[in-house]
């Protein structure tokens, strides 16, 4: 049943959406389980020239897993962990199918680690986002600090044409494959490097009266960083205030004690040994107090799972976010930033973003990493007519990030959402890449041809 | 008011992770937190005592790294924290366990309220604070969800007790078992998790106590003994139904479960 | 071989006999069957005429009783238990896994310097005689077997987990009624009140939940319907929160809540992940869905593949009658 090319109906139409709020058309649908199905049934379409759109967790926030008719490929079935053995330097090699959630490999790598326990830096926050989504969108969460580093081994490719490529880091391919959101193929198989986890992780939240002291606690950790700073991310004052009003109806919320103040925290994680992780937090004491932060301003949890519970303040910023398109008339996509202003402060963007919106009474919520300015503002309209406004502001922004040389888009991937809103303002060099890559490997664009270009 | 907290230190998974093969619990790669219950019952005694003033003492009994769930209670705020460990004192159930605790706890300035957790999530028995009480001959609250100072001696509690909720007071000295399961533990202050990686933690051996015949302690003096574990039967993989296979009645019996599931 | 001796604790509920006593006395003749074996009884509390008749349902040999008035306080029914467990002196104990037998267990497992085995969802006899008692643990990944050294050994066993009565006729036993101080204790009970059903989802007993299943938003009226009369909450999976049919308060999984119930049906909810990381805590799991292929169905423990727009008029049919 599971490998069988399926009509797209009344059952299926959850699959017709992403995060993004789009919602797409599709004649038909498949769950392959292993890649001899893939190839199976993309011989199928080929024969019929149907274009296909490649599905993982359906967790994108850019629509690139929106199909726009043809048939959807959905990967979600192959979630099986092929291999797990380690590697040099204490670190390990999974090897699985794209379908993996980040939910599964953790288990996995806990399973396989035991108390040498090992990570995935660029593990996205959304927990049921799968491997192969993050190898094509080279989505990062909130771990991978500032590096280039993928954090990916190999892969195994499926072409339009039905070729099968091994791609190998080094090799050239590999590199040009990843993040090019599905063009080229898809893909059966992903190795993905995982690293070793610090001996001591502390989880630290300050919570800020207002902006200005908030400011001046980030400029003055970013002017004397320790190096045991893995993790430094801002939430506004906005967003606290929406946690705070879902509280009661959000179980990773839940856990949490009221917060001790509300006009913006800094999440921060400090990863080393005991000694250089409470020397470093000591200094971040210093810099808090100095700011003005009372002691119980100042959250600190330590050790893996009482981290994760206090991560889950920032990890839920998405989902908040999502449910206030909920309450909004279909159709409305979600806007969210993914832009970078090299020429500017924490301070100038994190201002940008919270003063624009507000001036056309657009809610809007900030958050994101700090240490290399990446910021990520929501925008919460609450019409349509908002919802126009909204779009003009983003592109104005982008036009801004342009002039700056910065990024327009492309860590959360351009997909179809970002690839309309963003119309002429888009990163040239990863569209020319995705172009030249697509050419080389998948001519006749079979795969999500409705995303990126 | 001096108040004593039981706390233990669990794996950090309740559902314990389980070798497929063998069927043992892989409880050695789970890091060790506090134990959620009694994360809560620890936040009753600090807001007990922010009200009413006094002291909080945690106490665990457990291997020396149990003291990381010390430190975690004294960063919660506990002013000071006892480990109670000795070989001898490994492979305790739940009697062995309450006895023991009452050992160390006499050895200590008397509390005038002991608070325990409703439960471990790794043991679940739920016993060791009802039977901590009868060693200690201390009267016994169990489900207690409010605590209130009354007039003299005395503490005003709530309890629930299943299907009713009992208002009651009781003298001091007691010991109460807490359950409180929508109160959310306070998060440290950065500044107390430090001071708390520098707390002294008092330690208490076999040989501190009354009682220090061995046969009492651990393993030799638990009266139960798990003489097998196995895999309860496979839940998943039943054979779908189909609509037409059932009716609105047999549904709804399966459903209220007056009909028992489905063998396959 | 010895006589072996039974004792079942016949707590009551207010002055009738709690469900899980009469449970209990069915699960100790069934121990006793085809053994040398006595089984008795202790009662605490004021039972009622129909109460005393009730129990000569089973052929007790003998029923312990201190007829101790108002409602439970610890100290004052731990220091009778414990008398009535010494007078009968009996290999076995019995309890209910009630708020109140939890601590009666407890206290005379301490005083007695015995064992207590709590949870048992399964109890048989060794050849020897002694209690093998089966307790889930580990979250329920794993039953463990349990045998305890001392006597008596104590039993604390889950309601309702037990075979149902079969039909066993007795003689009305004798009433034994031992001097015992019936009132002292340190415990002053000011309030006694029916506990509040929490209205929270997390602490429903039964849930019956929607999904994207449904094409309208009135088709819900129905199940509504249907969750009245069964006693059950209405919940649902994020795709109906997002649809704007129910409010957040109802939604089940990661972004929502996590809940526990005895029974949960879930309808025309496909089974993401993130839904299913929401019902760890499920204890029977009846799932309708469409799709053959749908997660949900893979791990219910009755599972229905059809429509919920048939199953639902049937359900909604039988349940009205």
């Amino acid at each position: 049943m599971s490998n069988h090319i399926l009509p797209l109906d009344d059952a299926y139409t959850a699959y017709l959406r992403d995060e993004s709020r789009l919602t797409g058309k599709a004649q038909s649908i498949s769950f392959p389980t292993d890649e001899a199905s893939v190839l199976e049934q993309l011989e199928a379409l080929r024969q019929a020239g149907t274009p296909v759109t490649i599905q993982g967790g359906q967790t994108g926030i850019s629509g690139g897993a929106v199909a726009q008719g043809g048939h959807i490929l959905n990967l979600s079935r192959m979630n099986k962990v092929l291999d797990i053995s380690w590697d040099a330097d204490g670190t390990a090699l999974l090897r699985a199918q794209p379908g993996l959630t980040m939910m599964e490999m953790r288990q996995a790598a806990a399973a396989f680690s035991g108390r040498r326990r090992v990570f995935w830096p660029p593990e996205p926050t959304s927990l049921t986002a799968t491997v192969g989504g993050a190898a094509a969108t080279l989505a990062k969460g909130i771990l991978s600090g500032t590096g280039e580093e993928t954090y990916i081994q190999s892969l195994r490719l499926v072409t339009e044409d039905g070729a099968v490529r091994t791609l190998t880091q080094g090799d050239g391919l590999l590199e040009q494959v990843l993040g090019t959101e599905g063009l080229p193929g898809v893909f059966t198989e992903v190795t993905l490097r995982l690293i070793p986890e610090a001996a001591e992780i502390w989880g630290i939240c300050v919570f800020f009266e207002d902006f200005d002291p908030l400011c001046g606690f980030v400029d003055s950790l970013c002017q004397d960083k320790p190096q045991e700073l893995a993790v430094a991310e801002y939430m506004d004052a906005s967003l606290l205030k929406l946690a705070d009003s879902r509280r009661s109806t959000m179980v990773r919320l839940k856990a949490l004690p009221e917060f001790p103040a509300t006009g913006g925290a800094v999440y921060l994680e400090l990863h080393g040994d005991e000694a250089s992780v409470m020397a470093a937090a000591d200094k971040v004491l210093e810099l808090a107090i100095l700011s003005g932060c009372e002691d119980s301003q100042i959250w600190a949890v330590s050790g893996a799972s009482e981290v994760e519970r206090l991560r889950e303040l920032r990890i839920a910023a998405q989902e908040l976010v999502g449910m206030h398109y909920d309450g909004l008339e279909a159709g409305l996509p979600r806007l969210v930033t993914d832009m970078t202003f090299p020429q500017e402060s924490f301070r100038d963007t994190a201002a940008r973003y919270r003063d624009d919106p507000a001036e056309l009474d657009i809610g809007c919520c900030v958050y994101g990493h700090i240490l290399n300015n990446h910021l990520t503002a929501s925008l919460l309209p609450q019409d349509a007519a908002q919802h126009a406004w909204a779009v003009a502001m983003l592109r104005r922004w982008a036009g801004i990030s342009l002039s700056q040389g910065g990024q327009t888009a492309g860590s959360y991937g351009i997909g179809s959402l970002q690839r309309q809103l963003l119309e002429g303002l888009l990163p040239q060099e990863k569209l020319e890449r995705c172009r030249r890559v697509t050419q080389e490997l998948s001519p006749n664009r079979t795969f999500n041809r409705s995303a990126v270009l | 008011m001096d108040i004593l907290v039981c706390v233990k230190q669990v794996p950090s998974v309740s559902e314990g992770r389980l070798d497929r093969k063998t069927g043992t619990l892989l409880r050695a790669d789970l890091p060790a937190v506090l134990n959620p219950y009694d994360g809560r019952a620890l936040e009753m005694a600090l807001r007990l005592r922010d009200q009413v003033g006094g002291t909080v003492r945690v106490l665990t009994m457990g291997p020396p790294s149990a003291v990381a769930v010390l430190r975690e209670a004294v960063a919660m705020g506990a002013d000071s924290a006892v480990l109670v460990s000795d070989a001898g004192f490994a492979g305790a159930d739940a009697m062995a366990t309450a006895y023991t605790l009452s050992q160390a706890i006499r050895t200590l300035p008397q509390p005038q309220l002991i608070v325990c957790g409703r439960q471990s999530t790794d043991g679940d028995t739920g016993q060791v604070s009802g039977a901590l009480a009868a060693f200690l001959n201390l009267p016994f609250a169990s489900g207690v969800d409010t605590v209130t100072p009354a007039e003299g001696d005395e503490l005003l509690l709530e309890q629930r007790m299943g299907r009713i909720r009992v208002t009651a007071r009781y003298p001091l000295p007691c010991v109460i078992s807490a359950e409180n399961e929508t109160v959310v533990p306070r998060i440290p202050s950065l500044r107390l998790r430090l001071s708390a990686a520098k707390a002294q933690v008092t330690q208490r051996k076999l040989e501190d106590f009354q009682d220090t015949d061995p046969s009492r302690y651990g393993t030799a003096g638990s009266a139960t003994r798990v003489v097998r574990t196995y895999r309860p039967p496979e839940t998943v993989g039943k054979a779908i139904l189909s609509e037409s296979e059932v009716t609105g009645q047999a549904l709804l019996d399966l459903i209220l479960g007056k009909e028992a599931l489905p063998n396959v | 071989m010895s006589e072996l001796h039974i004792t079942v604790f016949a707590e009551l509920e207010g002055s009738a006999l709690a469900a899980v006593s009469c449970q209990l006395l069915d699960q100790a003749f069934l121990l006793a069957q085809g053994r040398q074996a006595q089984v008795t009884a202790l009662v605490l509390g004021k039972p009622s005429e129909a109460t005393r008749a009730a129990l000569c349902r089973w052929p007790l040999e003998r029923i312990v009783h201190y007829s101790v008035d108002g409602p439970f306080r610890s100290d004052l029914f731990c220091r009778l238990f414990l008398a009535g467990i010494r007078r009968l002196s009996p290999d076995i104990a019995l309890i209910g896994s009630t708020p109140q037998g939890r601590v009666l267990a407890s206290h005379t497992a301490a005083m007695l310097r015995t064992g207590v085995t709590a949870d048992c969802t399964e109890l048989s006899l060794t050849e020897e005689g002694r209690l093998l008692q089966c307790r889930p643990a580990f979250g329920g990944n794993l039953m463990a077997q349990i045998l305890t050294k001392t006597s008596p050994q104590l039993a604390i066993v889950r309601p309702g987990a037990l075979t149902p009565p079969n039909a066993a006729t007795g003689g009305c036993p004798i009433w034994e009624t031992p001097e015992a101080d019936l009132s002292a204790s340190a415990i002053t009970v000011t309030q006694v009140t029916a506990a509040t059903a929490s209205s929270a989802l997390s602490d429903a007993q039964a849930i019956i939940a929607v999904g994207r299943g449904f094409r309208k938003k009135e088709d819900l009226e129905q199940v509504r319907e249907l969750a009245d009369l069964l006693g059950a909450s209405l919940a649902c999976s994020r795709a109906v929160v997002e649809m704007g049919w129910l409010s957040p308060e109802h939604q089940i999984g990661l972004s929502g809540q996590s809940v526990a119930p005895q029974w949960l049906l879930t309808l025309g909810i496909s089974g993401s992940i993130q839904f299913r990381s929401g019902i760890r805590g499920v204890k029977r799991l009846i799932a309708v869905n469409q799709n053959p292929d749908a997660p949900i169905l893979q791990i219910a423990d009755v599972p229905i593949c059809g429509d919920v727009y048939r199953i639902v008029p049937a359900l909604l049919e039988a349940a009205r009658n």
